[in-house]
């Protein structure tokens, strides 16, 4: 399954980018009203008005380079990992945002196409065993 | 998330009972199983350590989001999978990649003018 992977540049040191993914008054301004706290284990939870409480925990967190949190909205209760990894660029920063996790939700079309080639696959050699006469 | 109006996530849809349906591993297996033939409720039963009433309330839940259909042959009913409702599923992924980009766009915003 597809793991959803986002870069973006800002003209920023990770010191400040730092600031604004781990305040929980500033995530709330570009993300979601939280109840965030920077402490490794620690329960939160964003209010996403549309998708209902999402329910995440801090897993890892390397000052100005990486937060991991995991990520259980209440639609899809599955928990999934979302990964925010800052890389300084010049004068600014590159943060890369990974979520992942997905692999536990359904047999991805790949999967499935995969699965049916393989049933084809034996079902047209019992086809075939059967059209010649072939008994192994 | 802050902008979208998600149909497909709001609780209650059609979706509600898909994701509930794919949330649970004995059921992801089963739709495993299917996706390479189609089985007879007898042959489900042996893939798993599990009671009977345990297999058919799993295959209920499986049925109703009808990721997998039935059939009857003689006295058989043979479950096969559906892939069409995880249309929804790639749906719903591919809106919350979208609200990413949203989000990222507002945060980089919103450092670049921290002065």
């Amino acid at each position: 399954m597809k793991i959803i992977k986002k870069e973006i540049f800002m003209d920023a040191p990770p010191s400040k980018v730092w600031q604004h993914i781990t305040d929980s008054k500033k995530i709330a301004l570009w993300l979601m009203p939280n109840d965030f706290e920077p402490t490794v284990g620690r329960a939160f939870s964003m209010d996403c008005a549309e998708e209902g409480i999402i329910s995440c925990a801090v897993k890892e967190m390397i000052p100005q380079k990486k937060l991991v949190y995991s990520f259980t909205s209440e639609v899809i209760k599955i928990e999934t990992t979302v990964t925010i990894t800052l890389v300084p660029e010049g004068t600014g920063t590159r943060l890369t945002l990974t979520h992942a996790g997905w692999d536990a939700l359904p047999p991805s079309d790949e999967g499935i196409a995969c699965a049916f080639e393989e049933g084809w696959g034996e079902r047209l050699n019992s086809l075939k065993e059967q059209i010649t006469g072939t008994v192994k | 998330m802050v902008r979208s109006v998600n149909k497909l996530a709001r609780p209650g849809s059609d979706a509600d009972g898909l994701f509930k349906a794919l949330a649970d591993p004995t059921r992801r297996r089963m739709l495993g199983l299917l996706a390479r033939r189609e089985l007879p409720l007898k042959e489900i039963e042996e893939q798993f350590a599990i009671s009977r009433p345990a297999i058919i309330k799993h295959l209920r839940a499986l049925k109703a989001c009808r990721l997998v259909v039935v059939r009857k042959i003689g006295r058989q009913t043979i479950h096969s999978l559906n892939p069409a409702p995880l249309r929804t599923v790639k749906q719903w992924l591919a809106q919350l990649e979208t609200r990413w980009d949203d989000h990222l766009i507002k945060l980089k915003q919103q450092v670049e003018s921290d002065l």
